[in-house]
């Protein structure tokens, strides 16, 4: 990441609340929150269960709309857009990855690599060069047949990273990405998403791990749907 | 939005994949469309096939005929002897002559009584054809008049007692004598000689094997044929028997033209009642009946066609039932697609294709069992089934709407969903 040049401003949240409606009454999962985050950050939300974090990070992925507050992605309110164009921001400017990997089963490694790339209408041959890059990439090209249940869960996880690239998003959000797996698999699974900083992306995870936080460069502590803290992590960086 | 071809292609591929991977639920889903569509064209084929034997019947009657038929009147038809519970009706000889002299274009055709009587002049007796006719049978026979006369209307208003013999007949009866004016005897009865015919020459001899028309033939007048040898049908009731005399059961009147079937039946009707109190008789217009077949085909075609609608109904909401439960199933691979940049529409899409797909599989199937079916029914039963191709198209085209149709609410319920609740979901 270059420090000389001016840190551009990817998202903005401005009072961010989001209300569940719960049998009777309402849960509020988010009660007002306003962060801003910068191209080629490494940030890790962290916080109790319950705290709103999943919550926050489907907002920002825009998975779900806000209760009320204001969501700029790059200085543009996505609270005015169509299905359609929000399909289009999750397909091109975000990559997800969950905890619980989220595969589609019925199709193979490379076939859910190629996912992404469909829905952006490219060609069946350009897909299939780029998933085969993509797998390349996270070094599962001899398993590009397989099907996702013959795969280990760090196989898996690569494998959703490499369909989080496929349309070369600006922002990866991931939420718990190491949460199934051992500490081990999950240090390989960091070491991948640390990769993707150095390409200039920004990347917000959740995660209750400290060992993963470390990775990050930032991270904002989540309690009871306000952010208690937001600091800078103390340390060394690589 | 352009919804590409390949993005239809892909979505064909997946669908096709999503059904493999079902096989069994698949494929009883798919049956019903099957038997609806297979029962749809087996139905449609056996309706085609007896209507169409039907209006062949009909046709064969003639389309520019006319048929005149005896009946017996509703009310019991006191003859002369009411003791003898004779009962005289229906259509006469000279019904025949006043149509044919009113309607003079219109061919009058009298069906021929043939009699197995003897013929017998002295000593020499033959076994012969006797023919009751009409004078005009002449006209419309192979046979030509080679000297006297042959019968004519009189002959047959006055019931006479005459009659032209074939000349085979002759040569035997007759060796030395001029027939014309001798008598002979048919059965008890005699008969003056009033003409001789012979059988047309030309091209019908066959080869030497060729059966020879060696048969006597004599003519006499059909009235007399009735009066003189008249067959009086006998009929035992309970108790009682009953005697009927009827002198024609039949006319065939032959018109010119389609166009004129109508009017000269009508006409021909006025003029029967006049001489006929008792309706004694009734007039079958074999285009008319052409013309009601195709109307009651008509009519079978829609009842068929509601049963077939329902069939499909049957099959589409079988197809919207998986459909639904696919969709439930799937849930959580819809909201990671969503997740993943697909839109509402690329949702339905897939949905859609995949209910299509089954309704086009279904569709082939049963297209398959549709032909096999009738052609089973022709063998086994001895039917008569058209398989058209338009019944084919037809019943194939229903199914896919059903698909699309049926296909449609669980696409577009899938499509509908939030994605973070499709992601949720367990
Ligand atoms: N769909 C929902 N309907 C109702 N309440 C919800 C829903 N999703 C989340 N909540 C509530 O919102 C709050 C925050 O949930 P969230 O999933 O964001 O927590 P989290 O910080 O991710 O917790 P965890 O660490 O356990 O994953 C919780 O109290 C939860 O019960
Ligand atoms: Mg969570």
């Amino acid at each position: 990441m270059n420090v000389s040049s001016p840190a551009r401003e990817v998202i903005r949240l401005e009072g961010i609340t989001k209300v569940y409606p719960m049998g009777g009454g309402s849960v509020a999962a988010l009660r007002g929150v306003s962060l801003l985050f910068l191209a080629g950050e490494y940030v890790a939300i962290m916080g109790s269960s319950g705290s709103g974090k999943s919550t926050l990070l489907n907002l920002l992925g825009c998975l779900d709309t806000p209760t009320s507050g204001h969501y700029l992605l790059e200085g543009t309110d996505v609270a005015g857009m169509t299905d359609r164009q929000l399909s289009a921001l999750r397909r091109s400017r975000f990559g997800f990855v969950f905890q619980s990997f989220n595969l589609i089963a019925q199709i193979s490694v490379l076939e859910n690599i190629e996912v992404p790339l469909f829905y952006q209408g490219r060609g069946r041959r350009e897909c299939r060069e780029r998933a085969l890059a993509l797998a390349a990439m996270v070094g599962l090209e001899h398993r590009v047949r397989h099907r996702p249940s013959e795969l280990s869960g760090g196989q898996m996880q690569r494998v959703a990273i490499a369909r989080a690239l496929a349309n070369d998003p600006s922002v990866i959000l991931a939420d718990e990405p190491t949460g199934n797996l051992d500490s081990k698999t999950g240090a390989e699974i960091m070491t991948t998403l640390d990769g993707l900083v150095e390409q200039g992306r920004t990347i917000i995870l959740v995660t209750h791990e400290d060992a993963v936080a470390a990775h990050a460069r930032r991270v904002i502590h989540l309690a009871d749907g306000l952010v208690d803290r937001d600091e800078p992590r103390p340390g060394p960086h690589p | 939005m352009t919804v590409s071809l390949l993005k239809i292609s892909r979505m064909v591929k997946l669908g096709l994949r999503s059904l493999v991977g079902h096989k069994l639920r698949s494929f009883l889903t798919a049956l019903g469309i099957i038997f609806g569509v297979s029962s749809v064209i087996a139905m449609l084929a056996i309706g085609e096939g007896a209507s169409f034997e039907a209006r062949e019947q009909i046709r064969a009657m003639g389309s520019t005929n006319i048929i005149v038929r005896s009946r017996k009147p509703d009310e019991p038809t006191t003859s002369k002897d009411a003791n003898q519970h004779l009962s005289v009706y229906g259509l006469t000889y000279d019904d025949a002559l006043r149509i044919q002299v009113l309607f003079p274009r219109v061919i009058v055709q009298v069906p021929a009584r043939i009699l197995s009587e003897s013929l017998r002049r002295g000593q020499t007796q033959l076994q012969a054809r006797i023919v009751g006719t009409v004078p005009w049978h002449l006209d419309r026979s192979a046979a030509a008049l080679e000297v006297g006369r042959f019968l004519c209307p009189e002959d047959v208003t006055d019931v006479a007692n005459v009659v032209v013999l074939g000349n085979s007949a002759v040569r035997e009866l007759f060796p030395l004598v001029y027939p014309i004016g001798q008598t002979v005897q048919i059965g008890s009865q005699a008969f003056t000689v009033v003409g001789v015919t012979r059988a047309a020459s030309g091209p019908r001899q066959g080869g030497a094997n060729a059966p020879r028309e060696d048969v006597h033939v004599a003519y006499i007048p059909v009235s007399a044929a009735v009066k003189r040898f008249g067959k009086i049908l006998v009929k035992r009731g309970t108790g009682s028997f009953q005697m009927e005399q009827v002198e024609l059961h039949e006319l065939t009147l032959t018109t010119e033209s389609n166009e004129a079937v109508l009017p000269v039946a009508e006409a021909v009707r006025g003029l029967l009642e006049h001489f006929h109190r008792k309706k004694d008789f009734e007039i079958v217009v074999p285009l008319r009946l052409l013309e009601q077949a195709e109307a009651t085909k008509r009519i079978f075609n829609i009842v068929l066609g509601s049963i077939a609608a329902i069939s499909l109904l049957v099959g589409g909401i079988g197809i919207m039932n998986i459909m639904l439960a696919n969709v439930t199933e799937r849930t959580r691979e819809i909201g990671v697609r969503r997740a993943l940049g697909a839109t509402r529409p690329d949702i339905v899409l897939q949905f859609l294709a995949e209910a299509v797909l089954l309704s086009v599989v279904g569709g082939l199937l049963g297209v398959g069992l549709g032909i096999a079916i009738p052609a089973v029914v022709s063998h086994a039963a001895g039917l008569r089934t058209i398989v058209r191709t338009a019944f084919l198209v037809l019943a194939f085209g229903i199914s896919v709407m059903t698909g699309i149709v049926f296909g449609l609410y669980p696409a577009v319920r899938a499509a509908r969903l939030n994605p973070i609740d499709a992601l949720r979901h367990e």
